[in-house]
């Protein structure tokens, strides 16, 4: 065999390599897809244990014990900011403004999952946009992420005061 | 023998195996891609369903069903609520259980059949679910209590594990790829 053949049986296995390398290419990103689909499921279900949790607590620190304060919503917490959150765990955690910058990590089978939440107070005429007035409209807005994932989950959830949480 | 000949005989050999190999592979990747595609929408569908349920533990129009919780193990669980809502006030006896037994016709032998009662309606669900736990918490603290629990009016969340598994493996060592779903509920009528 001679050099041009082995030139060409080298130009072969080059251009068989790049082919190779295409498809173990595809199949990671099958993977990588399966793997990310798994974990935002998860992610999904993470952020809406958290907000169901959040229905679970009093509306605010001044209507724990089922207290009806005197004057709503100005007897709320102050909005302006809505103040930190001290508590490390849920198990601490009193009144729905005490989610705020809360964050907490879970260990699961699929990783670590950061989850952090956010209350802020809403404005009523229009439900959309935050004020940093009081009102009886707090909306909790929880992000999740995940290093598997290309993009955090964000779920909110808007809850009114009824004179009865 | 011409020396070339055997050379290049022996890549070519190699170069058959590697694309027959590159072959088997790929079509496996294809192949576990459609079965997890197919268990995720099996997930989903019984999920839809769990989270029909779980919710509306304890709940009736005129107020929340004391103790409403009557069976609490590990793989199945029972409990009263107003489901369909009916202004009469009918409440139903829900219960969710995954069966012991092997599924009878199915290859994988995990496979159980995980059964919906709702008032005496039965309906089994075989789509391939492998798993059905779940765990039991009371407020306050963050471990699950010890199955079955006695005391089901502690009970404040309720976490379900579901897994499924298609009906065949792939690859050489018969692989099967698994789709899950946690969730935790945290019904309110628990929670008053």
């Amino acid at each position: 065999m001679g050099y041009t053949e082995v030139i060409q049986v080298m130009g072969a296995m080059i251009i068989f390599a790049l082919v190779l390398t295409t498809a173990n290419r595809f199949m990671l990103n099958n993977d990588t897809v399966r793997v990310s689909s798994e974990v935002e499921v998860r992610a999904v279900s993470i952020a809406q244990d958290l907000i169901e949790f959040s229905k679970t607590v009093p509306f605010d620190a001044a209507t724990v014990g089922n207290n009806v304060p005197d004057d709503v919503p100005d007897d709320f917490v102050n909005g302006n900011p809505v103040p930190s959150t001290t508590a490390a765990n849920r198990q601490n955690i009193d009144s729905f403004e005490e989610l705020n910058d809360y964050s907490e990590t879970l260990n699961t089978d699929l990783g670590e999952f950061e989850v952090t939440s956010v209350i802020e107070y809403m404005d009523p005429s229009d439900l959309t946009s935050t004020t940093t007035s009081r009102s009886i409209y707090k909306r909790i807005s929880v992000t999740v992420s995940n290093e598997s994932m290309m993009n955090d989950v964000n779920l909110s959830y808007v809850r009114v005061y009824n004179n009865s949480n | 023998m011409n020396l070339g000949l055997v050379t290049s005989f022996i890549i070519a050999a190699l170069l058959m195996l590697s694309i027959v190999s590159m072959n088997l592979r790929m079509s496996q990747s294809t192949q576990d891609i459609s079965m997890h595609s197919m268990s995720q929408n099996h997930v989903s569908a019984i999920s839809d369903m769990i989270q029909y349920d779980f919710p509306k533990v304890g709940y009736n129009v005129s107020g929340p069903i004391t103790d409403p919780i009557t069976v609490a193990e590990e793989d199945e669980i029972q409990f009263q609520a107003n489901l369909d809502n009916d202004t009469g006030e009918s409440v139903e006896t829900v219960t969710w259980r995954l069966e012991d037994d092997v599924l009878a016709g199915s290859i994988n032998s995990d496979h159980r059949s995980l059964v919906r009662d709702v008032g005496g309606d039965s309906q089994e669900i075989n789509v391939g679910v492998t798993r059905f736990e779940i765990r039991y918490y009371s407020f306050g603290d963050p471990n699950p209590m010890t199955t079955p629990v006695t005391n089901t009016e502690d009970i404040n969340r309720i976490e379900v594990i579901l897994e499924v598994q298609p009906r065949e493996g792939t690859g050489r060592n018969n692989q099967y790829t698994t789709s899950s779903w946690h969730r935790v509920f945290t019904p309110p009528n628990l929670n008053l």
